[in-house]
Parts: C-alpha cells; structure tokens; sequence
C-alpha cells in the first residue's frame, strides 16, 4: 500500500519536474527544421523584444506530412525574404515558430497553446487538415490573435462569427462556382454525375455543388462517393456512367483521382471530368497520359505567365526543388497579407502587438500577390476569381473560354 | 509501535501527495503545459479503463479509442443539439458507453486472444467509419464544432487550470474504485479468469456475467474520460478516435505496468510526455517514440512499475534491513 | 454489373487470400497475429521500388525485395518476438504493434508520405470478353495467388521440410521429441511469411501506389480474412480472402461505398459470433 503511494507520488514529481523542463525551454523554440536547406540563422537570433513572431501550425510527420512541408517551405520563403529585405516595413524582422500536429486535432491545439504561450506569437498560420484548424482556432481567438489559414477550406471555419480567422483558400463554394459555369457555358452540359471523397472535403462539396446545380440548369443525376485510401472506383465508375451523363464532376485529392482517370481508361469511359482538390504536380506523375484532358480550378498556376507568378515559381523550385501545390503560394501570400497589414498598422502608429488592432488591418487587406489580388469578405473569406486548367500531355494550360 | 510509525508515513505520503496535486497548476508556466498536464489524466482514465479490461481480466482490447469517441461524440451531441449541461451529458454518456460495451461484450464473450484482438480493432474500425459518414448526427469529418464549456451547480468552467481540478476528481475517483474493486470479489475474480479460465469456472465463477462487467465498466471509464475530453477541446472529430488512439491507450496502460493500480498513472505520464520532449527530433520524433516504447515493452515485459518497485525495495531492505525481515513475517 | 463486380472482388480477395496465408502461417507458430505483417508488406514494397529506380532489373529487384523481407522477418522473429515470447500474450502482441507503429514512421521519413507510382508487372489495359472486362493484371494477380497457395500446400504436405515446420507449428513438444529444431522452424515460418507479404505487396501496389500508410488498411483486412476462413488453414484463408473481396465488392455496388470497410468487419463479428473457429476449422485453436 504505502510503496503504491510513494510510487504515485514519485511519479507525480517525476510528471512535474519532466514538465518543468518542457517549459524550461520557452523563448529558444529555434529549431532545425528536419533537412530543409534554408537558412534559420537570421530568424532564430533576433530577440523576441523587437520582432513579429509568426507562428506556423502544420501536420509535419504522419501521413499528411507532405502538405504540412509545403505550406511550411513556402511560409519559410516568404519570412526569409522579408527579412533579408531587413524585415516588415524595413524595419521589424520576423521570427518564426513552428510545431508538428501530426494532422491530429487534439495536437493541434496543444501546439496552438505552445505557440501561443510559451512563443508569444502575434499571427498564426496554419493548419492543412480543416479538422485540425476548426479545434485551433478557438485557441487563437481566446487570445485574440490573427489566425490566417492558407490550407483548410470546409465552409464552417469562417461561419463561426470568429473575428481572428481569416482563409486564403478557394472554398468549395468558390471552385463550384467556377466550374459549373464552365462545365453548361463551355461544355454544353445538360446533366452531371459526382464522385466524391468521402471525408468534409468531399462531402461538404457535394452539398454546395448539388444546391449550385439548379442555378446553372444542371441537373445531378448520380452521386457517388469513395473513401480516402480506396483504389478500386470500377463499382463507381460503372454506375455513373450508366446514368449517361454529360460530364463527371470530381472532388478528391490527386492520389485517387489518378487512379479515377486510369480506371476511366481502362473501361473506357471518356465522358469530361471536371473538379477540384487534386491540383499537385504528383497528378501528372501518377496518372501519366490517363489525366490528359482532366479539368480543374485553381487559383493558381505556375502556367501563368504573370510576372509574380513565375518569380514564386522560380524560387520556390530553386529553394525545394520538389513539386507544389496552390497551398504553397497562398501560404507565401498569407504571410505577405499579414506583413502588409502590420505595415499599414506601423504607418499609422497603430500597435501591431494588439490583436484586435492588426484583425481589423487584416480585414482591409488588398495585396496582390503570387495568387492575384487577395481581399477579404467581413467574415474573413478570401474573395478571389479561379483560373481554369486543363491538363493537355502532362502539362497545365489555361482554358479560356 | 512500528505498525504506527508506518501509517504515520502513509498519511504524511497521502497529504504530501494531494498537496502537490492542488497546487501543481499554479506550479506550471503556462496553459500550453496545463493542456498537457489535463491530457496526462484523460490518458489515466483511459489506461486504467483498459487496465480493468486487459490488466485484470486478461480481455485484450484494440479498440477502446472507440469507446472513447462515442463518450466524446454523445457529450458534444448532447450539449451542442439538446443543450444539456456537463452533469446529465457525463451521466448519459456513461450509460451510451456502458450499453456499447454490452454490445460489444457479446460476441466477445465467444473468443479471446488474438480473435479478440481483430474483434476489438474490427469494432473501433467500425465505429470510425460511422463517425466518418453518418453525417446527419456526427457531421462527418469536420466534427462537431461548439461544445460549451463544462458548468454545473451554477458554476462555469473556463480555463484549462479549472478544468485541471475536473479532471483530477475524475482522476482520483477512477483510480481509487479501480483500487476497491480489485481488492474486492469481483476484483478476486476478474484475475482468476485472467489466470486461468477453465479453472475460475469450476471455482463457481459465473465467467460470462464477470466479463461482461469488466466490458461495460471499461467501456464507462472511456465515456467519462470522452466526455472530459470533449468539454475541454470543445470540439470532436473522427480523425482522434484512430486505431493509433487505441494502441496508444493500450501502451498507457502496458508501459506503466498492466495490472497494477498506478500502472495506468506513470503510463499516462510517460505517452504523454515522451512526445512532447521528443519535439525537438523533428520528422525522426515519431521513430524514436516508437523504439522506445517498443524497447521497454523488451526490456520490461511487466511494465516500468514493477521494476521499479522492485528496485525500490531493493534500496529500502539495504537502508532498513530490520523492517524488510520483519515484512517477511 | 454484377458478373464484373464479382471479378473485381475475385482480384482484391486473391490479394488479400496472399497476405492472409502469411498470417495464418504465423498465426499457426505462435498463436498470435503479426500485427507488422502488412508494414513488412509495405517495406518489402518499397525496398523493390528503389532497387527499381536505381536501376536494377524489375525481375531482380522483385528477387532481391522478396530476400530483404525475408530477413526482415527473420529479424522480427530473432530479436522482437523471442526476448517477449514467454512474457505474456499481451505483450506479444503489443510488440508487434509496436514494431508496425515503428516500421510505418520510419518508412514515411526514409521514403515520404506522398504514394509513389508502381510498374505493372501486368499490363492493366483490359480485354473485353463477351461485355465484361477483365485485365491480365487481374488475371495474373489470381492466377499468382492460386499458384502460391497451392505451391505452399505442396510444401507443407509433401515436402520433408514442409511437414516439419507443420509438426514445428501445430504440436511443438511433439515435434521436439522427434528431434526437429523447433527454434529454427519458427524461424523459417517468419521467413516465409514475410516473403508472401512481400510478394502481396508488389502485386497490390501498382494498384494502390506504393505508400507508407498502405498497411493499415490491407493488413487488417488479411487478418479478417484469415480469421474468417478458419486461421491456421490454407485453403481457408484462401476462401476468406474470396468471401471478403467479393463481399466489399458487392456491398460497395448494392448498398454503400462509404462503408465498404465497414462490411467485411461485420461478417467477420457474424462469423466469429456463429462459428467461433472460422468457416474451415473444426476446433478452436486453444493456444493463447
């Protein structure tokens, strides 16, 4: 009996003092970020004093560590840059922090807290998965600090009446918007079937596009779904193309939509598809010639020949040489949205530090950046018009029409 | 006189402890560590959940992240779509729980070993995949956003520190009715039906109504530690209830020591730690984490606890060998 | 409709008949699941593909995967599940999920997260037969399985070797007597079983990509199978790999895609709750 006592309270010194020294350690959250090449050192010597510490929050191991990577190298570029510039308005350099949250929402905000607490960040950027950012931005919003996603795009983030999120995605809203009109004006289409991933992207989207429909005279005349991991569409495929529609709306990340577009082939099914969410350059390198003529909307893509377009490409290529996707650039945007709103703050000596000051800065936003001119609706939506693309040999080409 | 003098140090030992354990929260730098720490005792009630089902009565379970989930998800349903408080939402969600727990428990009941393992995976699995697309309650992936703060007797809770001591009582209360019920009959029972079957049944044990028991209590401590979880996140989502939610509590339970009290205690501390100090690791955080659980599941098959105290024993017969001999009689 | 849906869900099952006889194989030595059985699915997959992108021949870097997951197998046997093995049950197969947990991590920091493309071995392009579509790689990947099934009962019936590691497994004290080294027989069954979860990984993968998170799903769907045949058998797994594919495949078509996981996790609870040994075996299996 009494070593169990003795045990349960070592064990509770033990908790304290490990605890402890995780805490030790606030104000040195400097760290190597695990290979990629960019130069910490003029970030992690600036004093927390005199600087905008910017936080980033990013599934970095797990199995959504590829997207986590790539909103975190595009951010690091864009804080890089202005600080080699000699820092926000030339004068105050950022500082930026980031945690892992294993695409776990639980983790998530217990980095959030980190970062908030122990780094004292005036902006977080972050997460990818909506799940993640939907459990972290309450944490963000108790703290009244600005909270850009670049990432997550389920409707609901920027309908909870919180006045410190701000999104810099196109929603699915904005994608279905784009191609419904493309699919009657372009296509001529009378009727459409959709396949979708199963999870909120998926699902929420099939909502959206099923109420957009009637607006455009389109009517749904299959729906199908599939779950995230799943390789065989043939049972989809087959039932959509049964239904004889005009095209096929897709909603879902490249990995499937690659084997879509090749199980397409192979029961040689070549009704259109058109949809959204599967913009990576991995597409092409999966699905080889079986996503030619595949479409998609973006509000990005390096095939545009607009100047901040291709210099974002360039160095983005040079810096991680590996493929990107529009969460890179509008990860680099949001960045430059938030040291554009601070420098406006500094112009009119408003303080930066003050959370409920630098939102309302936020709000007013008009940059134009690697993904054209960023606004933000009073609820914190980026407004903002897509791109068409079709894929033609393996390469984006923008559709006009 | 030595009788005394050693219910002297326990009740000196007992004070010691629950007063760093009031005031640990004004000890801590911040709420980033205040989360932890509240995280560390969910993750004592889940361990000691499996610990009654697994440690004592031998029923392996890879599942319990479910159980966990349909606390949390009945919680958040409960308060976000009728609006009840944190008192009736804990008390239905234990008995939703409790009824899966049954409902599990029957087939369960049929198999054991490694059956029981699929089963139990299989059921978690199961569970995943209807919070995932029954969107019409759980709202599918995107979870259930707005869970209000826990309240009750006119009393809110707000910050992580207050919900510290929510979670302590829970803490406490699971480990102390762990404690009675494993010295008790059924305590006697569940191990005998861990230790031998065959044997529990031809001492008169009724071996289905004992399992079934552990299944729903087991089932009603992951309810409680779900709804805990879900007042103060206020928010659920499917992608927490994973298999990897279920081994993690399983390691919980194993790497503390499986089958004994504050087993579940030092595993819930050390899962819950170990990740955090290991931030520094970068992308390789998760590799290590791993090796070292796997290398103490090598090295100490029982757990940290009995090894421990054994070395612990060791020390206090070298300091006072007269009170280790008169132990032995 | 239907016709084709049973074949799609005769080449997923043959899949998973291959991974569920590497299972049973193990199950049969030890008693226990190989809860790492589909990340050595997963490194041995992975193992081919870089030899493959470094240059060498497909056949040869096949051979030389199917070796490494073998020794990876060995490995397991050698210094994970002998230094637990007379703990306890719980332990045992705790520290296979560890090692899973172990393997899984590392593989997305060695090769990324991001699934990777993998050469046919079949061409995928189908033949149309009479209105249904059917494709060598379906065709091949059935007909490989059969083959392996079929070679391994061989094996265990006729061969000396085989017919030790049977006795080795099913009746350990037994077959010490008799003067086999139990030791070393388990060893091999690992070996074997790490090579068919490898050779499973390398036809499923040019279908489902090359991923680290390719085990979870997979594996546990060749322990539903095994189990669901009658674990410890053959001819069962091949039969609950079948009935699973097939099941999905049909539960996809006539009810739900959303819960096509789902589905195979519900007959399994109806099999075990009616016939506690699987569909082929006669007895439980008392070995805990």
């Amino acid at each position: 009996m009494k070593k169990k006592i003795i045990s349960v309270l070592l064990s509770a010194v033990v908790c304290a003092s490990l605890l402890a020294g995780c805490g030790s350690d606030s104000g040195q959250d400097k760290k190597d970020d695990g290979g990629s090449s960019t130069p910490a050192a003029d970030t992690a010597d600036v004093d927390g004093e005199d600087a905008f510490v910017l936080g980033a929050v990013a599934p970095l191991s797990g199995s959504s560590a590829v997207s986590g990577q790539v909103m975190l190298n595009a951010v690091q570029m864009a804080v890089d840059e202005i600080n080699e510039a000699g820092g926000i308005n030339g004068e105050l350099p950022i500082k930026l922090v980031y945690e892992d949250d294993e695409a776990v929402p639980a983790n998530s905000v217990t980095v959030t807290q980190k970062l908030v607490e122990q780094s004292k960040i005036n902006a977080l950027i972050g997460s990818v998965p909506s799940s993640c950012t939907l459990a972290n931005m309450e944490i963000t919003q108790k703290a009244k600090i600005p909270h850009i996603t670049s990432c997550s795009s389920n409707i609901t983030i920027t309908q909870q009446g919180n006045p410190y999120i701000y999104r810099m995605t196109a929603t699915d809203a904005t994608h279905a918007k784009t191609l419904l009109k493309y699919a009657t004006e372009a296509l001529g289409a009378k009727t459409c079937a959709m396949i979708n991933e199963s999870s909120d992207f998926g699902m929420g989207a099939y909502n959206i596009v099923e109420e957009a429909c009637a607006d455009y005279g389109l009517e749904m005349v299959a729906h199908e779904i599939y779950n995230s991991g799943d390789t065989d569409f043939s049972v989809q495929l087959t039932k959509m193309q049964q239904t004889g529609a005009d095209v096929f709306i897709l909603w879902g990340y490249y990995t499937e939509t690659a084997l879509i577009c090749q199980q397409m082939e192979q029961y040689g099914i070549d009704t259109p598809l058109i949809g959204t969410g599967y913009n990576s350059p991995e597409l092409t390198e999966l699905g080889g010639s079986a996503v030619d003529g595949l479409i998609l909307t973006t509000p990005f893509d390096a095939a545009d020949p607009a100047e901040k377009v291709q210099t974002f490409d360039k160095q983005y290529t040079e810096l991680y040489g590996a493929g990107y996707d529009q969460n890179a650039p509008q990860s680099y945007d949001a960045v430059y949205v938030l040291a554009d709103a601070v420098t406006r703050c500094m112009n009119d000596g408003a303080d930066w530090r003050d959370g409920d000051v630098l939102t309302e800065y936020i709000r007013q936003t008009e940059l134009d950046g690697a993904t054209g001119i960023t606004t933000f609706d009073e609820t914190g939506e980026m407004v903002k018009d897509l791109l068409v693309i079709e894929i033609e040999n393996g390469e984006h080409k923008i559709v006009e029409w | 006189m030595k009788k005394s003098n050693s219910k002297g140090t326990k009740i000196i030992v007992i004070l010691v402890a629950a007063a760093i354990l009031l005031v640990l929260p004004f000890l801590l730098p911040n709420d980033y560590i205040t989360q932890i720490v509240n995280m560390i005792g969910i993750y004592i009630i889940l361990g000691t959940s499996i610990n009654i089902l697994t440690g004592y009565t031998g029923q392996l379970s890879l599942g319990q992240a479910a159980f966990f989930g349909i606390g949390a998800y009945a919680t958040a349903l409960l308060n976000t779509r009728l609006g009840l408080s944190f008192i009736p939402c804990l008390l239905i969600a234990m008995v939703i729980t409790g009824v899966f727990g049954l409902i599990l428990a029957v087939p369960a009941l049929k198999v054991k070993g490694s059956y029981l393992a699929l089963l139990t995976m299989g059921f978690g699995e199961v569970i995943r995949i209807i919070m995932v697309n029954w969107k019409e309650v759980t709202n599918g992936t995107a979870g259930i956003l707005g869970i209000e703060d826990a309240s009750f007797f006119g009393l809110v809770l707000g910050t992580l520190k207050q919900y510290y001591y929510l979670i302590l009582i829970f803490v406490v209360a699971g480990i102390l009715y762990q404690r009675a019920l494993v010295k008790s009959r059924t305590g006697r029972a569940l191990v005998a039906i861990r230790e031998d079957v065959d044997a529990a049944e031809l001492c008169g044990i009724n071996v289905t109504t004992y399992k079934i028991r552990a299944f729903v209590l087991s089932a009603v401590y992951c309810g409680i530690a779900g709804t805990l979880y879900a007042m103060m996140i206020h928010y659920v989502s499917p992608d927490t209830f994973v298999s990897n939610t279920s081994s993690v509590i399983l390691w919980t339970a194993i790497v503390g020591g499986f089958g004994t009290v504050v087993g579940p205690v030092i595993g819930g501390v050390v899962m819950q730690v170990l990740p955090e100090v290991l931030r520094f690791l970068g992308s390789w955080r998760l590799v290590i984490y791993g090796l070292i659980l796997l290398i103490v599941i090598l090295c100490f098959p029982g757990g940290i606890f009995p090894y421990a105290e054994r070395g612990f024993n060791r020390i206090r017969r070298k300091i006072r060998p007269e009170s280790a001999s008169a132990r032995k009689e | 409709m239907l016709i084709q849906q049973l074949l799609n869900g005769l080449t997923n099952g043959s899949i998973y008949a291959l991974m569920a006889v590497g299972v049973t194989m193990v199950y049969k030595a030890l008693g226990m699941l190989n809860f790492a059985h589909g990340d050595i699915l997963m490194v041995g997959t992975f193992i081919c593909l870089t030899l493959y992108s470094v240059g060498v021949p497909f056949a040869l870097a096949i051979i030389l995967s199917i070796v490494s997951a073998s020794i990876l197998g060995f490995a397991l046997e050698r210094f994970v599940i002998r230094r637990v093995e007379f703990s306890s049950f719980v332990n045992l197969l705790i520290a296979t999920v560890g090692v899973s947990y172990v393997l899984r991590n590392l593989a997305m920091v060695v090769w990324g997260t991001s699934p990777q493309l993998f050469p046919n071995i079949f061409s995928p392009t189908p033949w149309i037969i009479g209105g249904f579509m059917i494709s060598p790689r379906t065709l091949g990947t059935i007909i490989i399985s059969l083959v392996i099934i079929f070679l391994l009962h061989l094996f265990f019936t006729k061969v000396k070797l085989g017919k030790c590691m049977q006795l080795a497994c099913s009746d350990p004290e037994g077959a010490a007597m008799m003067g086999i080294n139990v030791s070393h027989m388990r060893f091999l069954t690992f070996g074997i079983s790490a090579a068919l979860a490898c050779i499973a990984g390398i036809l499923i993968a040019p279908l489902s990509y090359a991923r680290a998170d390719m085990s979870a799903i997979v594996g546990m769907k060749a322990f539903a199978a095994a189990i669901l045949g009658g674990i410890g058998n053959l001819w069962g797994a091949l039969l609950g790999g079948v009935i699973l594919g097939v099941v999905e495949a049909l539960g996809a078509t006539y009810i739900s895609t959303a819960y096509k996981d789902a589905f195979s996790f519900i007959i399994l609870f109806v099999v075990l709750y009616v016939k506690p040994t699987g569909l082929l075996n006669k007895r439980v299996e008392n070995k805990l």
